[in-house]
């Protein structure tokens, strides 16, 4: 491969990093101000941002004939681009949901800092690596995490939004009052179509949420400001204490039990600094059932991706391991990752677990996901890790 | 909707039958022979226990959970160095784990007993679940009770000029061809349609895959057998248990071998100029039966042959070393295989001799590159070979540039009674001391020992490694794999939708008013999409007869089911 290519790619790969974060501050914005103009950057950003993205990968195909996942860093770079196709496809164009187009593109652009640091010159696969089925059990491997990945994060959005709704509905509900509703599109007209869930027969939801929703966003344009108040960022890290302790726990345990820190603690950091900023902007996050139901479309499209990607990487290791299943640090946590997914599956259909208890299923299990690509990678020794990454 | 309720799901476990059922009065209960166990069981809720969705996630999680541990705690199967390390460094430690069996979590009777119950709640659910479903195969589009339309999500209706007993088979077609099952109509020319029963045959088939994974590894473990087979390059192996180094058979036995032959003709291995290893092969030679097939065994490319596979697993060197007595009779002259040693890239084995009195057995050491060295260097590292060694192994590449053996000469008693005995391993309790050391160059000069023996080194040649299975389970697990891809994609892709159709004449006198009513379990959104399509649809397949394109059909909503 040229350095001429591999020059092309690199700088193609930093147009994509740039034009992602313009994005996230472009969505944020657009939360902030519900004024379409900041939607549509978002949309064109991100498009532009994926164009690159997809030169700097394509010159890693076309400036070594294979599949670009080479190295972690290329690994990385592949998942970012298809955390961006999702956003692009199902958030951004859609005016209740663009706001957390800012959390996905960020995510993306968080990886693809994670990439950089990683990086390594796209280089000749060794012959072991070079097969058919190896080629489709990663590509499956990376559409089906990156997807279940953005199905946890939606569902982390969702518990902060619920944890809004739930902690400011007791201050606005306790009457059906639609003459003082609280401005914003979203607030209200959750607790209204709640309130109606509970006092009329079934089936008359639909209708009911169509009309608050008219009605407050009526009302919404006509200037009336939100009496419910964001979260301090006191109150945040007070509802999410426990959280947080449980977050420093697992990189205590996962620090004694390897002895390395480098990459528990600033990963476990930044997301406890994510979830505060986000636990201080809930009450821009989009209604609950819209995130709830991106977050079923997402994870329901990509189970089965991620079932088919264990099972080619076991086709796989039948033949190049003379096993198909051998319990290696990556087949374990992949086990874990679709177990935990599975029981979302099973919670969402399920009386007192669909909503709260699946969205924190979810959401441990994108941590799983994350576990499964750094730490399984980078600290435990095993048939998948990438030699001097 | 009188005739059918929609099928239970799995999760609301309260309507199950077995519930449902009404306890007797207890006046009467005391005349009655004892409940069944399953009865007695309903009446505890135990039943519901065990059906209810609630506890298939817990053990799911437990499972999930259990699974964790391995992630962080080094496993025999995978890691055995890392265990015995540590039993070695923490042996307080090393105990109470080892007790745990947190080394062998999957094999652990913990760890069984989690997905053994994980799969009994599956089968508690899955049982009733399968019956409702081929109950319900003619019940959701039974005949409807003749009555005006029950309440449902979506309703349209629209007119055509065509008679009702003409409407109602265009219509049948039109719905069977956009995916519905009709069903028969009653008197009122009334039936109901449905769709998405992929859905739920989807969820069953993947469940009850797993049972079938779970046959496939009892196949695997009852019939199957692994080892290795160790072939030096020109030599023959026959394909039977003895042949076989850490050879570990099935439950039941093993019938299987088939006794056919592999010659080893070469084994190559290919390293890149900065040392990284590039490709392995084994050209071999299957025989069989007086039939040869020729076959090179690479890393990612296993031999496959009468259900028997072979894998490429290790290679290293195995020398031939002749030895004779004082009187020039030749007592050994065979190739040893030899495993690595030390980071310095040399390598030992083993040569026994019992026909020497009395018995006698050399340790060899093997350096591929070998490089003469000061006496003192010699001193300092060959202690353990012995003195007047001036040999040493350089580190550097695996191939063999200047190779020379070393060895220990032992006299005494090979303890080979009776005892099997591995090989290349030498029992040094009843031998004593070396009685000298000395070494050999390749094609060189023989070496004569103090006691008159002399030992040369011929040949040098590689031996490789292969993992020898024979899986008859494989194919089954490929089987539950297909059958879990094959029943996952639709349960969760396809959604179910039922149609309540009526046709009947239409008031104006001639022609006829069609009506649907459609009702969806799942992506309640996308419906009403869905429903207007297809209402479109049939109205533009039946006609209005005077009109050529037909208007939107009225569309009511009804809010009340």
């Amino acid at each position: 491969m040229s350095t001429a290519t591999i020059n092309i790619s690199n700088i193609a790969y930093l147009i994509a990093w740039v034009a992602y974060v313009a994005t996230s501050v472009c969505a944020a914005t657009f939360a902030g101000t519900r004024k379409d103009r900041w939607q549509r950057w978002a949309l064109v950003l991100a498009i532009v941002g994926l164009s690159a993205h997809l030169v700097a990968l394509g010159c890693i195909v076309a400036g070594l004939g294979r599949a670009p996942w080479g190295s972690l860093y290329e690994f990385i770079s592949s998942m970012a681009a298809v955390l961006m196709i999702v956003t692009i496809i199902l958030v951004l164009p859609n005016r209740n949901l663009a706001g957390i187009g800012s959390v996905l593109a960020g995510s993306a652009f968080a990886l693809m800092g994670v990439g950089l640091i990683m990086y390594a010159r796209p280089s000749e696969l060794q012959p072991a690596l070079q097969s058919n089925w190896l080629t489709f059990h990663v590509f499956l491997a990376i559409t089906g995490s990156t997807l279940l990945l953005t199905g946890g994060i939606v569902s982390a959005l969702y518990l902060h939004r619920k944890q809004w709704d739930s902690a400011r509905r007791t201050d606005t509900e306790p009457t059906l009052d639609l003459t003082n509703p609280t401005g914003t599109e979203d607030g209200p007209a959750r607790s209204i179509t709640d309130h109606v869930d509970h006092t009329l027969p079934q089936g008359t939801t639909i209708v009911a949420e169509r009309t608050t929703v008219k009605a407050a966003s009526a009302f919404a344009s006509m200037g009336v400001t939100s009496t419910a108040e964001p979260f301090t960022w006191a109150e945040v890290i007070k509802r999410n204490r426990w959280l947080y302790v449980g977050m420093g726990l697992v990189a205590l345990c996962l620090t004694l039990v390897t002895g390395n820190l480098i990459v528990t603690l600033p990963l476990l950091a930044v997301v406890a600094a994510t979830d505060i900023v986000l636990g201080r902007v809930s009450h821009r996050l989009p209604t609950t059932d819209k995130l709830d139901d991106l977050a079923r479309r997402i994870i329901t499209f990509a189970f089965p991706i991620w079932t088919l990607a264990i099972f080619a990487g076991a086709i796989w290791g039948e033949q190049a391991w003379s096993r198909y299943w051998g319990w290696d640090p990556k087949e374990t946590t992949s086990f874990i990752v679709w177990g935990i997914f599975a029981a979302y599956l099973h919670a969402r259909s399920t009386k007192d677990w669909k909503g709260t208890k699946a969205a924190i299923l979810a959401s441990v299990g994108s941590g799983a996901i994350i576990f499964n690509m750094f730490f399984v990678n980078l600290v435990i020794s095993g048939l998948h890790s990438y030699a001097g990454v | 909707m009188t005739t059918t309720a929609p099928p239970r799901k799995r999760s609301d476990s309260k309507a199950s039958p077995a519930d449902a059922r009404e306890p007797s009065t207890a006046e009467s209960e005391f005349g009655k022979l004892p409940p069944s166990p399953m009865k007695a069981m309903a009446r505890l809720g135990g039943w519901r226990i065990l059906r209810s969705m609630r506890t298939a996630i817990w053990l799911l999680l437990a499972l999930v959970i259990a699974t964790t541990i391995p992630t962080l705690i080094p496993q025999r199967i995978t890691n055995a160095a890392k265990v015995a390390e540590i039993s070695q460094t923490h042996p307080g430690w090393y105990q109470v784990a080892d007790r745990l069996r947190l080394f062998d979590v999957f094999n652990s009777p913990w760890y069984v007993a989690i997905y053994g119950s994980l799969l009994f709640v599956l089968l508690c659910c899955l049982i009733p679940r399968s019956a409702n479903f081929v109950r319900n195969w003619r019940r959701a589009v039974a005949r409807p009770k003749p009555g005006p339309l029950p309440a449902l999500s979506h309703t349209s209706s629209f007119q055509t000029d065509t008679e009702p007993q003409l409407v109602e088979p265009q219509l049948r077609k039109g719905l069977r061809r956009a995916g519905f099952r009709c069903g028969r109509s009653n008197e009122n020319q009334q039936w109901i349609a449905e769709k998405g029963w992929t859905r739920e045959a989807g969820s069953l088939i993947f469940h009850w895959s797993f049972f079938v994974l779970m046959a496939g590894l009892f196949v695997t473990r009852a019939f199957g057998f692994t080892g290795f087979a160790v072939i030096v390059e020109g030599k023959t192996w026959v394909e039977a248990p003895i042949g076989i180094d850490e050879y570990n058979p099935g439950w039941y036995g093993d019938n299987t071998h088939q006794g056919f032959q592999i010659a080893l003709d070469k084994f190559e291995a290919k390293f890149r100029p900065e040392g990284g290893a590039m490709d392995f092969v084994s050209h071999v030679r299957v025989i069989d039966n007086g039939k040869e097939i020729a076959k090179d065994i690479r890393v990612n490319d296993p031999l496959s042959y009468r259900g028997i596979k072979m894998y490429q697993t290790s290679f290293g060197w195995a020398t031939r070393i002749v030895v004779a007595d004082p009187t020039g009779q030749t007592v050994f002259d065979d190739f040893i295989t030899l495993a690595p040693k030390g980071p310095r890239n040399s390598w030992t084995g083993v040569v026994k001799v019992p026909g020497l009195r009395p018995q006698g057995a050399l340790e060899v050491f093997f350096l591929p590159t070998a490089e003469l060295i000061s006496d003192k260097e010699a001193r300092a590292y060959n202690d353990e070979l012995g003195p007047g060694v001036r040999l040493q192994a350089r580190p550097g590449p695996p191939t063999a540039n200047s190779p020379a053996i070393v060895f220990k000469e032992y006299r005494g008693d090979l303890g080979l009674d009776g005892v099997a005995q591995n090989v290349s391993v030498l029992d040094k309790s009843r031998l004593g001391n070396p009685v000298d050391a000395g070494g050999a160059g390749l094609a060189g000069r023989s070496f004569q020992t103090t006691d008159g023996l002399s030992v040369t080194f011929p040949e040098l040649r590689h031996y490789s490694v292969f993992q020898v299975k024979h899986d008859p389970g494989l194919v089954v697990m490929l089987i539950a794999a297909s059958l879990i891809m094959l029943g996952l994609v639709p349960s969760l892709w396809v959604s179910r939708r039922r149609l309540w159709v009526w046709v009947r004449p239409a008031e104006s006198g001639s022609g006829s008013t069609v009506t649907l009513g459609g009702l969806a379990y799942q992506k309640k959104d996308a419906f009403e999409r869905e429903f207007n399509t297809l209402t479109k649809k049939m109205n533009r397949r039946l006609g209005t007869g005077t009109e050529q394109h037909p208007t939107l059909p009225e569309q009511v909503t009804l809010h009340n089911k």
